[in-house]
């Protein structure tokens, strides 16, 4: 019972800290997104241009991605009306208000970590 | 006047008895439809044992008319397994170079086929099978799949390698989407109903 009630805090914590926080993939792809609406090919492509190529989404990780930022409500998105085949739309997705504060914690993060290692501050 | 009682008496109780049902059979009428299944399943057995005996004698044939050629018949064999999941389990692939020419010109039942088919089976099947997936994920993921596939046939590729990569596309997504529910599931049973 208490193995139990430890793995459901771990999982709480886990939860709360991927709340509060956004991956580097997600890093990602708010950067590529800040400019204008874009849609999943489009945002795969500006990640690995961002990343220099370090960093690929493949299809099946892409959506599901974009789909936990929606839901996290770090981006918003809207039907296109082309699609290629029945049953297959593009969803362009665009930056909310709180995706946009997300990327700014984010970078105040990093810059202060960059300042802290920058020489002689040591 | 005995005699005559007597004789009366027994023919109608022969009369009876003749006018009575036999009950013995009747609980075994059920078995009427049984041994007729039975004897049906014999013929069709007949049947396929006749059948497998004809296929059977023609290998005979076939190896009797090769001896000493055992290499063509296993390459006829790879061929025809080569075809079958080409052809019937991975669709339609037309630039792949053991297809038979009379497939490169499509007949009229392959048109009718191919009018009230869209996408190969296997697209088909991955369209199918991403159903109970959220819209939101499956539609756009859909579309970026098959532009992806057609930039794949413009590249050349077989048709066996762009089944290969949408169905692995296919299965991250998946495995991708119960992660996450999974994890959604955990929070949610953790933190209460409200907070699904």
């Amino acid at each position: 019972v208490s193995a139990s009630i430890v793995l459901v805090d771990v999982l709480t914590f886990v939860r709360y800290l991927t709340a509060m926080a956004i991956s580097e993939v997600e890093f990602y792809v708010l950067a590529a997104m800040s400019a204008d609406e874009l849609y999943g090919r489009e945002i795969a492509d500006g990640v690995a241009q961002l990343s220099e190529g370090r960093r690929t989404l493949s299809v099946g990780a892409l959506y599901t991605t974009l789909h936990r930022m929606e839901k996290k409500g770090l981006i918003s998105g809207r039907w296109g009306n082309e699609g290629t085949a029945e049953g297959a739309r593009r969803r362009y997705y665009s930056v909310t208000a709180l995706g946009h504060a997300a990327v700014g914690r984010m970078r105040r993060a990093l810059s202060t970590s960059l300042t802290s290692l920058a020489p002689g501050r040591a | 006047m005995d005699e005559l009682y007597q004789f009366r008496r027994q023919c109608a109780r022969q009369r009876r008895k003749e006018r009575s049902i036999n009950f013995f059979w009747v609980p075994l009428l059920p078995l009427v439809p049984l041994l007729a299944a039975c004897v049906v399943a014999g013929l069709f057995l007949a049947m396929v044992l006749a059948k497998a005996f004809e296929l059977w004698a023609a290998v005979l044939r076939r190896a009797q008319d090769h001896r000493g050629d055992a290499p063509a018949g296993f390459t006829m064999a790879l061929e025809i397994a080569a075809y079958n999941l080409r052809h019937r389990f991975l669709g339609d692939f037309r630039a792949t170079p053991f297809e038979p020419i009379e497939y490169q010109q499509p007949n009229e039942n392959q048109r009718d086929l191919a009018r009230f088919s869209k996408g190969t089976r296997i697209q088909r099947f991955l369209s199918a099978a991403g159903f109970f997936l959220p819209r939101e994920m499956r539609e756009p993921f859909w579309e970026h799949l098959l532009t992806d596939c057609a930039e794949m046939r413009k590249q050349g590729r077989s048709g066996l390698f762009v089944a290969f990569a949408m169905v692995s596309q296919f299965v991250v997504l998946i495995a991708n989407f119960l992660k996450e529910t999974l994890l959604d599931l955990a929070v949610g049973i953790v933190r209460g109903p409200r907070n699904i």
